[in-house]
Formats: C-alpha cells, structure tokens, sequence
C-alpha cells in the first residue's frame, strides 16, 4: 500500500488541507503544533477506525477530531495504490457518517463494514502489526530512548519493550510465557499431589499446610473445614437427637416405675402377711383332713387285717394248684416235640422204603454187559465203514427184456427187470452178485477180502444181537437208558436211608416209639402262656394283700403311738377347727393379691424389681443429662443445613478453581507443541542481522553486531562490545531507530505497505543523522516512508539524500 | 357455619444470616419477626378463630430468650380462639425438659398461646362446631420414625371436625432422601381418617392454589423467605373448615422481602440490557439479589457491566454478584492483539480451536495480558 494524498476536510484543526505524498521517503517538515500529529491520527484514522461506532464509541473515539468549538464531524479523504490499482477511501465520522472505497477498476463500497474489510485485506497485515510496527511516533520512539537511558531501574521494562519489539505487535517470548505460565500453575498447585489429588503428603485439615498453600489447596481446605464442620454440626445434632430419645424413654420408665410403685409398694406387708397366714390355714386344714379320715377308717382298720389275711390263704393255694399245672404243660410241651420228630421220622422211613421197592422192580444191568455191547456195536461201525470204502458202480443192459437178480454186498438179493430202453445201473459195497438165468457174475474188489469182513460183520452182529435178546432191548441206546435208569434210583435209595438214620438222630426207631408211648399218657392243661399270667396275677394279688396288712398294722401302730386313740384325736379335731376359724378371721382384713398377679411372691418380686429398675433409671437420666449439656455446651454457629448449603457453595468453588488449574496446564502443553513445532531454528536470528545491519549504517560502522536475549539487544559490538545498558543517547537512538526500521523490514517484508515516522534522528548528532538520512532513504527504496520533522536541518539531510519533502498548507 | 384457620409455618424466628453485612442481616432477622407480625394482623382481620403454626416457628432450640419472648408477644396479640404452635424438627421439644419450650411456655401470658409438644389432643368449640386437634410434634432434629401413626386408633365422632397438625416430609412433594425428616406417606395421612392435615417442613405450597374440596393436607409454605431456595410467592393458608371437611381455602401472601436469584449468560450489550430490565422490575429495597453472571464480553461490554453493577447494587437491599465473565476471544480478537507469527497469536488460535475447552484461550490472553502489563 502506497499512499498517494490525504485530505482532511475537515479533520481536528484542519478545515480543508490536502497533502499529497510520492513513492520513497517522504519528509513532512512543520513546526511543532502545527498538525503533525493529526496528519498522522487522521490517516490511522483513515485507514483503520470504521465510521458505524456506537454513538458512545463515536464520541470517544472521534469526537476529538470534530472541529471546534460546534464541529458535528470529520472527514478524511486518503488516495492510495495497491499493487498498480489507485483507491480512494472517503470516511465521515460524526453527523451523517458514511464510508466510501472505489477504485479504477471495481465498484464504489458504501457499507462501513464491507469498506473496512476491503481495507484490511488491501492492507495485508493485521491491525497490531500496522499500529505497533509501522506507525511509530515521536512519543514512543523517543520513550524508547528515555527508558534506556533511565538506566538499570528502567531497563527490564525497556528491555521488555524492545522484547516487544519482536514484541511491539505483542509478542512475547516462550521462556517469558512458559515461565509465567509455571508461576500460574504453581500457584495453582503450590502443596498439592495432582496424583492422588489430594494434599501432598496427604494432609488434610487434621494436619494442615501452614505455608505455600496453592489455590487449589485452599479451596480444598475450605470446603473440607466446611464439611468438617457440617458433620460435628449434624453429628451433634443427631447425638443430641438420641440424647433425648433416651431421656425421653428413661422419663416414661421412670414414671412409670414411681407410679407402680407408688399404687403397690403399701400393700407389700399386708401381702407377706396373707401369705404367712394363708400357709398356715392351709397347713390346719390339711391336718383336720387327716384327722377326720384316721377317725373314719381307725374303728374297723382290725377286721380289715384279718379278713386280708383270709384272703392271702386262699391266693396261696390257688398259686400252688397253678405252679402244678404249668409243670405238666411243661411237660406236655416237650412231648409236642418229640411227636413232631418221630412223625419226621416215619416219613422219611417211608421214602426210603419206597425207593427200595423201585430199585427192585427196576431193570438191572451191570456195566461189564454195557461195556461188552458198546465194544461189538464200536466194532461193527468200523467194518462198514470199511465195506462201504470199496464201493463199485454197475450197469446192466439187455436187448430183450428180462429179469435179473442183483445182490449188492452183503444186502438180500433184489430182482431188476431190465428193458432194452432202459439199462439199470447202480452201486454196492465190496461186491455186486448178478444172477440171470444160470449164470451168476460176481464182482468184488480186489484191495481187500471182502468175504471175511463180511464174515466178520455177520458174526459180530449175531453176538450183539445175541447179547440184547439176553437182556431183552432192542437197542444199544435202550441198554444205555436202562443201565443209567438203575443207576438213578440206587443212587436215590442211598441218599434216603441217609436222611432216615439222621433223622433217627442215633437213636433206634424203636426207642422213638416207646418215647411216644410215655407222653401220649400225660393230662391235658392250659397253655402255658394263660398260667404264667394266672401266677402273676395271683402274686401281684397276694402282694397287694400282704402290703395292705403291712400299711393297717403301721397305722394302727402309729395312731396309737400319736393319738393313743379315737377320743384323744376327736379332741385335736375340735383344737384345729379353731385354730382355723382364727386364721380366717385374720385373712378377711388383709389387703388382696391385685389383679394380674398369680402369686404375692410375684407381687414381691415385681416390686423389689421395680424399685431397683427406678435406681437405675435415675442412674441413667443423670448420665444422659450430662451428656446433653456437654453436646448443647458446644458453640455451633450455623445450623447443618445451613451448612450443607455453604458446602455445595465451596464444592464449586473448589471445582472451578480446579478446572482453572488443569486449563493452565493445558495450556502450558500447547505451548511446549508449538514451541517444539517452531523448532530450533533461531527465530530471531533474523531480526538480529537486520537490526545489526542498519546499526552499523547508523553508526557509522562503529557497532557491526547485536546481541539479543530473547528478543531484547542486550549488547552492540563493533571494536569492542558494549552492554546497552551503557551506550550513549545518541547510539541508544541509534539502536532504537535500528530496532524499529528493523522490526518494519521483518514485518513487512515483501508486503507493499507504508512506514510512519515521527522526528527519529533527535537526538542523533549531525553525523550519525547523516548516516540515518541514507538509512531512512535507502529502506525508503523499498517501503513508502512517511517522515514526520520539527528540525529545518533534518529535512535538508534527508532531500540531500534524496527524500521528497512534502509541502504542507496552513 | 364453618372454623376460619389460618395456617403457617416454618418462620424460623432465630436463624442468624451470618453471611450479610451487619444492617442486612439486622433487616432479615427483623423481618422473620415482621413476618410473624403480618400473620397476626392477617388474622385478626378476617376474624379467624385459630392459627395455627405446623412447626418451626423458631430456627433452632437454642434461641435468645428475648426472642422468644418477642415471638410470644406477637402471637398474644391473635384475637380468635387460639395459637396452636406445634413443635417442629428444627424447635423439636425432647421432652418437659426442653429449654426452648419451658422458656416458650414461661413467656406466655394468654390463654389463647397453646404449645403442642407431645402427641396429644386439643378440643375446642367455636360457632357450635367441636373439633378435635391431633397435635403430632417432632421430639428430635433428625427421624425416619413416623410421628402420625397414633392418631389413626383414635376413635373419631362424626359430629365433630377433625383436624391433624404435624410437622415433616410428605414422599413425593420434598426432596428427601435419606428420610430423615419424619417422612409421611399420603397413605399414612389418610389412614389416620381426619378431615385434613394442616404440616409444616417443605417451604413449598401445597395443594396448588384452588379454592374448594378436600385436600388430604395443607402445606403453607414459608412466610417470608429465608434464601433464594425460596422461588414461590411467601404465603400462608386461609382454610374456613366445615363439618365433614369440606373447605375453602386460599392462599395469603405474607412476604415482606425477597431473595432473588438472577443466573445469566451474557454475550453482548443486548443481555446487558435484558439483565437491567429485570433488576428494575424487581422490589429492589426489599429485595436480596443473588447475581450470577457468566459468559464472554467485550471490553467495552464488560464496562458497561462494571457500571450496571455499580448502578443498581446501592438500591437493592443486598446484591451478592457471583461473576465469571471472560474477555470476547475471535480469531479477529486475537488478530487484532497480536501480530500473525507471534507466539501469543500462534497459541491463542490453537487454544481456541480446541472447542472441549472453551476457556482456555481467554485463560490464556489473560495470562498473556499481565505479562504485558
């Protein structure tokens, strides 16, 4: 942006005054008072200030501006040039305010809005960078200057300005920030264990930090002593609470207790007496009962005993006759014993006898006759075999029919008829016989003498045949069935004889039956069961009988010991009877067992309870009073609601000043990212160079280097080095105007933009103003430069070196 | 012909404001007793025949004697039949050895102050109408122990009202948790089969404001607030009872001043303006205000604020400010501060995009801001 005029129409002291400007370093050269300022305000104004303020903003912002003393307005008109392209930017603030922006080459902007966002970005840099960096007046150029040579007392804040330099537009380096940051987190956590979040070391309110208590840590100890104290209050209240139940309940027992007491403690001895004379009424009555039934019974206790007696006579006799008895039942018991045994034995005599008579009508075959069979019938198995190993094969054919007889082996003879149709064929074993008319052929096999085995066979078989007409079977498996039928029952009758004679149980047959004989002659009786119980009953009778003696004989013996007789003990009848009487008479006036008790004993011991429960319940009230007025002594200023209350108020506080906190150390975060993403490349090695460039034009070479911390020249050097804290006015302003062109380049770079300047070579002398005139007008050759100067003398270094110097109209 | 109560509760004569300046909390003390004052004078008025206090008629058990006394001489001025001051759980009565009771009960002077300190009956006739009063008190601060359960096996004549008179929380109209204010069940209170129950305890109305029928219960609310937990209107019951326990009824507004809570969020001088209407539509002599600002402003807004402050705060009778508001941060904002490529600038965006935790930038300008400083 290059700035072509300005009018100010009107503009503070200005009515109509328009100042053109050119390409380069243009020198504004007016007395002091004579606008200088305003010129500059007017064109920030211009540039940056929109005309749609609230009235309020309007009036504080530019009221100063409208004309005195009844101005209602400004108005300034800037033309410009952005890259080739002419503006012209008309701006009235006041009374009808209005913004208007054209250009050559699009449409006129009226909305202040829309003007001022066209301006921003035509501008190209933000708002600080043009008020910090390029719009630099006298005041705070030369504060620059007079804060450094205010020395050390000043020099952190210079430095801190000239930090801002870098920082002018608000920056601010890591360290400082990181540094400022870790303050704020201290102060934040100053005490406080963010890992267990909770007081370091873990000492709460019972143990308290006293020093470097954090933010954080206050809170929390606020809020915990709060709740601390909430629930002493609360526990208090509910001490209090139980206090009272308890005083309450001890207040009805105590009550109580004096109230039953009081009704029935009186009555006590009247009571025990009843119960003493109660005892003894009863006890006379219990004698006078006795005495009457011994009256009763004592005249005929005499007959009694002798008639018992009589009765005891009778049950012994009846006893023994019983005893008898059972012994022949006894007897006769066993005999059902024997009978029982001997009938076992004539049946097991009977089956053995039995099975002797089937072994002899049985078929009796020994086992040489069986061998002898089983040998021939063995023998005549192998010669057929052998006969049947020779067979032959015939066949017979004829031409006219005929009749032929055929006898094959040892087989009868058999008739064929033979036709010439049909021949006959057939087989045989050892030889085949056929015989027609007279002629006989005979074929046998030749291996073997047929004619002897069937000799042999012929012989064998007549022998066996023999042997089972003998015996008279027809078979060798009769023969078999019957030797194995015999076998059976001998077996049989030997096994029964053997149970017989166990049975006999050594004893003869005939000893049995003479036993036999003797029991059957025994009397018949009653079972034995039915006389044990006779006997019993007859000897709990006859004990009975016998212990009723024994009891009459001790009365009888005892009354006469302690009443000699009956008109004796008539006479302690009538003693008791008034003993007795007495005894009612005395009952009649003392008080009675109240309802709901059983016995006086109870009473009693209802009463001597109740008298040691109200001991104890007295006991009990003095302690609970004590304790209440110990919990009602303690000074409890706010009741626990009204804590709770307070309470849920630090919980919050607490809560927020913790979320604080964690922002902060969030925020620290951030901020180490970024820095790691700026990485190590020396920011400001830049600003450097460029500051110790333009020094050592401004000072005539004498300074070539600077030396930054931070962002603050800490030192120049050129033969030798200097701390800054050291140097001159002048080289102070040198490096001061070194700082700011330098700081103008960086921002700036290669943005078209503007510089404003107000009187920066005061305090230089003609040397070094020299030297800056060729500063100014060679950084002019790239950057528009507006030179605002008091000093005639100024203006000419700067045209001798090529500046334009602008007129100005009053 | 019908029995004219008025019905409060909850005065709470004895709490001590600690956290007010020294003329404030001296207003709101006297104000309890005003309140008090107000009741009476309502009473008197409409010629009621009781008015009865469901409990908390003082704060605590340990009260001054003088104000005690001050509170007796108050009630003693009721013209009708009779105060019915029942004991509640903040002036529980433990027992005859009760300080605050015996100090209550010395200080009367007039047959017409009746305490109800232990589950008992109080009979009365007015215009030929018996009734019969079931007093249920607290004995204790803290209770899950129902204290309306006896009232219930009372045998009850139809030809006389029956009216209960007890002091707790009713499950389902206040909060209370853990049940450790006498909670009743509706249940319980229709069990006892008496015409109404007139409580105390929730500083909440109840029924909603109607006219006739049968409401199981009265809650009256509080007679003039305490905090700003108080949101309703401060009011009493005025109950005409008849026979049977058909009724009418309305409620009377007793409040003297009030505490206020005004929670905003302010973003531009729009709010600004809304947040002065509403102070000035408020009582400001008679009006605690409990402000709670919060939000982002301008610098310019947030002088405007400074000033709204400063402007009304001298015409309230107290304003508490709680206030979190935080310099209006755009990327504008930031680019109009500090210079592109600077650190601040740098930072400041980055923690502004960082959208879970939107205060962190302004944290951080503010930071920035004292360092410059």
């Amino acid at each position: 942006m290059k700035i072509i005029s300005i009018r100010l129409h009107p503009f503070a002291g200005s009515h109509d005054r328009t100042i053109q400007f050119r390409s380069g370093l243009n020198v504004i050269e007016a007395p002091n008072e004579f606008g200088k300022s305003t010129l500059s305000r007017a064109l920030w104004n211009a540039l940056f200030t929109p005309t749609n303020l609230t009235p309020a903003k309007m009036r504080d912002q530019m009221g100063r501006y409208y004309p005195s003393p009844e101005g209602d307005h400004a108005q300034v008109t800037v033309c410009f040039e952005v890259a080739g392209e002419s503006w012209k930017l008309v701006k009235r603030w006041g009374i009808n305010q209005s913004s208007e922006l054209s250009s050559t080459r699009t449409a006129p902007i009226a909305d202040a809005k829309a003007v001022q966002d066209k301006i921003v970005e035509l501008s190209q840099l933000d708002l600080a960078t043009w008020q910090k960096v390029l719009f630099i007046n006298q005041a705070e150029l030369s504060k620059t200057l007079e804060q450094l040579r205010d020395g050390n007392s000043q020099i952190a804040d210079v430095h801190a300005y000239l930090q801002g330099a870098a920082a002018i537009p608000g920056d601010i380096s890591a360290d400082r920030l990181d540094g400022e940051l870790a303050q704020n987190e201290d102060k934040y956590y100053s005490r406080w264990d963010r890992i267990q979040n909770g007081p370091e070391g873990g000492r709460g309110i019972g143990n308290p930090w006293k020093q470097g208590i954090g933010i954080l840590l206050k809170e929390y100890y606020n809020k915990e002593k709060i709740r601390d104290e909430r629930n002493k209050v609360r526990k208090n209240e509910e001490d209090l609470d139980e206090v009272n139940s308890i005083l309450s309940k001890l207040q009805g027992e105590e009550k109580e207790c004096n109230a039953f007491l009081v009704e029935y403690r009186p009555l006590l001895d009247g009571l025990k007496k009843r119960a003493l004379l109660e005892l003894q009424k009863k006890q006379s009555s219990d004698r006078l009962k006795n005495f009457m039934e011994i009256i009763s019974v004592w005249p005929s206790i005499g007959t009694n005993i002798v008639s018992r007696q009589s009765d005891l006579t009778q049950i012994d006799e009846a006893l023994k006759k019983t005893t008898q008895e059972k012994q022949i039942a006894q007897q006769r018991q066993k005999f059902e014993h024997v009978k029982r045994s001997f009938d076992d034995i004539c049946n097991k005599k009977s089956d053995w006898e039995e099975s002797i008579k089937r072994l002899n009508s049985a078929k009796k075959i020994d086992e040489a006759q069986v061998k002898e069979l089983s040998a021939l019938e063995l023998s005549l198995r192998e010669l057929q075999i052998k006969i049947d190993a020779q067979k032959l094969a015939a066949q017979l054919e004829t031409k006219s029919p005929a009749t032929v007889t055929v006898r094959r082996g040892d087989q009868p003879e058999e008739s064929v008829s033979l036709t010439p149709e049909q021949a006959w064929r057939g087989e045989a074993s050892g030889q085949i016989c056929v015989a027609a008319n007279d002629l006989t052929i005979t074929i046998k096999n030749a291996q073997e003498d047929i004619d002897t085995l069937f000799e042999t066979k012929r012989v064998k078989a007549e022998t066996r045949d023999g042997r089972l007409q003998e015996l008279g079977l027809a078979s060798m498996e009769e023969v078999q069935q019957a030797f194995n039928t015999y076998q059976s029952i001998a077996k049989d009758v030997e096994t029964k004889k053997k149970i017989y004679e166990s049975a006999l149980q050594k004893e003869s047959f005939e000893n049995w039956q003479t036993k036999v004989s003797e029991f059957e002659a025994l009397e018949q009786t009653r079972s034995i069961a039915v006389l044990d119980e006779e006997i019993t009953r007859l000897s709990v009778s006859r004990k009975e009988k016998q212990n009723a003696i024994e009891v009459d004989r001790d009365k009888l013996e005892r009354w006469e010991r302690e009443y000699t007789n009956v008109e004796s003990l008539m006479s302690k009848v009538l003693d008791e009877r008034a003993s007795l009487s007495k005894s009612e008479s005395e009952l009649g006036v003392l008080p009675s067992l109240p309802k709901n008790f059983t016995s006086i004993e109870e009473f009693e011991s209802k009463v001597r309870k109740s008298d040691d429960n109200l001991k104890q319940v007295i006991a009990k009230l003095h302690d609970a009073k004590v304790r209440k007025a110990a919990l009602e002594a303690v000074p409890f200023e706010k009741t626990a609601e009204e804590l709770s209350n307070l309470l849920s108020d630090a919980e919050q506080a607490f809560e927020r000043v913790k979320q604080q906190a964690q922002a902060i150390e969030r925020i620290r975060k951030k901020l180490k990212e970024i820095v790691v993403q700026r990485g190590n490349i020396d920011p400001l090695r830049e600003l450097r160079e460029a500051i110790a460039r333009q020094l050592e034009v401004l000072t005539v070479g004498r300074y070539r280097e600077v030396k930054l911390e931070g962002t603050v020249p800490t030192s120049i050097s050129g033969d030798k080095e200097l701390s800054s804290s050291l140097l001159s006015q002048g080289t102070l302003g040198s490096l001061a105007l070194a700082t700011r062109l330098a700081l103008a380049e960086l921002y700036r770079k290669q943005q078209d933009g503007f510089l404003l300047l107000d009187d920066p070579m005061t305090d230089m002398d003609p040397q070094r103003r020299d030297a800056a005139a060729k500063v100014l007008n060679a950084f002019a050759g790239s950057c528009q430069v507006l030179l605002f100067t008091c000093h005639p003398e100024h203006r000419q270094q700067l045209e001798s070196h090529g500046a334009y110097a602008v007129t100005v109209n009053s | 012909m019908s029995v004219r109560i008025l019905h409060t509760a909850d005065n709470h004569i004895g709490i001590t404001f600690r956290q007010y300046p020294p003329d404030v909390q001296q207003r709101l003390i006297d104000e309890r007793f005003e309140a008090l004052n107000r009741i009476i004078d309502i009473a008197n008025q409409h010629q009621a025949h009781f008015v009865t206090i469901g409990g908390d008629l003082f704060d605590k058990v340990a009260v001054r004697s003088t104000d005690i006394r001050k509170a007796v001489e108050i009630l003693a001025r009721f013209e009708g039949e009779a105060v019915l001051v029942l004991a509640g759980n903040h002036d529980y009565c433990e027992g005859d050895e009760s300080k605050l009771w015996k100090a209550f009960c010395q200080s009367i002077n007039s047959a017409g102050i009746v305490p109800l300190l232990k589950p008992q009956t109080e009979e009365f006739t007015v215009d030929n109408i018996p009734i019969v009063f079931y007093a249920c008190p607290c004995p204790t601060k803290y209770s899950d122990e129902p204290v309306i359960g006896w009232v219930k096996d009372i045998a009850k004549s139809p030809e006389k009202l029956h009216i209960g008179l007890a002091h707790g929380n009713v499950e389902g109209l206040g909060l209370d948790d853990n049940q450790r204010y006498f909670n009743m069940t509706e249940e319980a209170l229709r069990a006892a089969n008496v015409d109404t129950w007139l409580l105390g305890h929730i500083h909440v109305p109840y029924p909603e404001p109607g006219s006739t029928g049968k409401p199981l219960y009265f809650m009256p609310g509080i007679p003039t607030p305490d905090s700003v937990k108080v949101t309703r209107p401060a009011q009493a019951w005025w109950i005409e009872l008849e026979l049977g326990g058909n009724c009418r009824f309305e409620p009377v507004l007793t409040e003297g001043i009030r505490f206020v809570r005004l929670k905003r969020e302010l973003q531009n001088s729009i709010d600004l303006q809304r947040l002065r209407t509403d102070c000035n539509n408020l009582d400001a002599p008679n009006t605690v205000l409990d402000l709670i600002v919060s939000g982002r402003l301008s610098s310019e807004d947030q002088d405007l604020l400074r000033n709204l402050l400063a402007e009304i705060t001298p015409s309230f009778l107290h304003v508490g400010i709680d206030q979190e508001i935080t310099t209006l941060l755009s990327p504008e904002e930031i680019a109009s501060r500090f210079a592109a490529g600077t650190l601040p600038n740098q930072l400041l965006h980055a923690l502004l995009a960082d959208s879970s935790h939107p205060n962190d930038a302004h944290i951080a300008l503010e930071i920035i801001e004292s360092i410059k400083r």
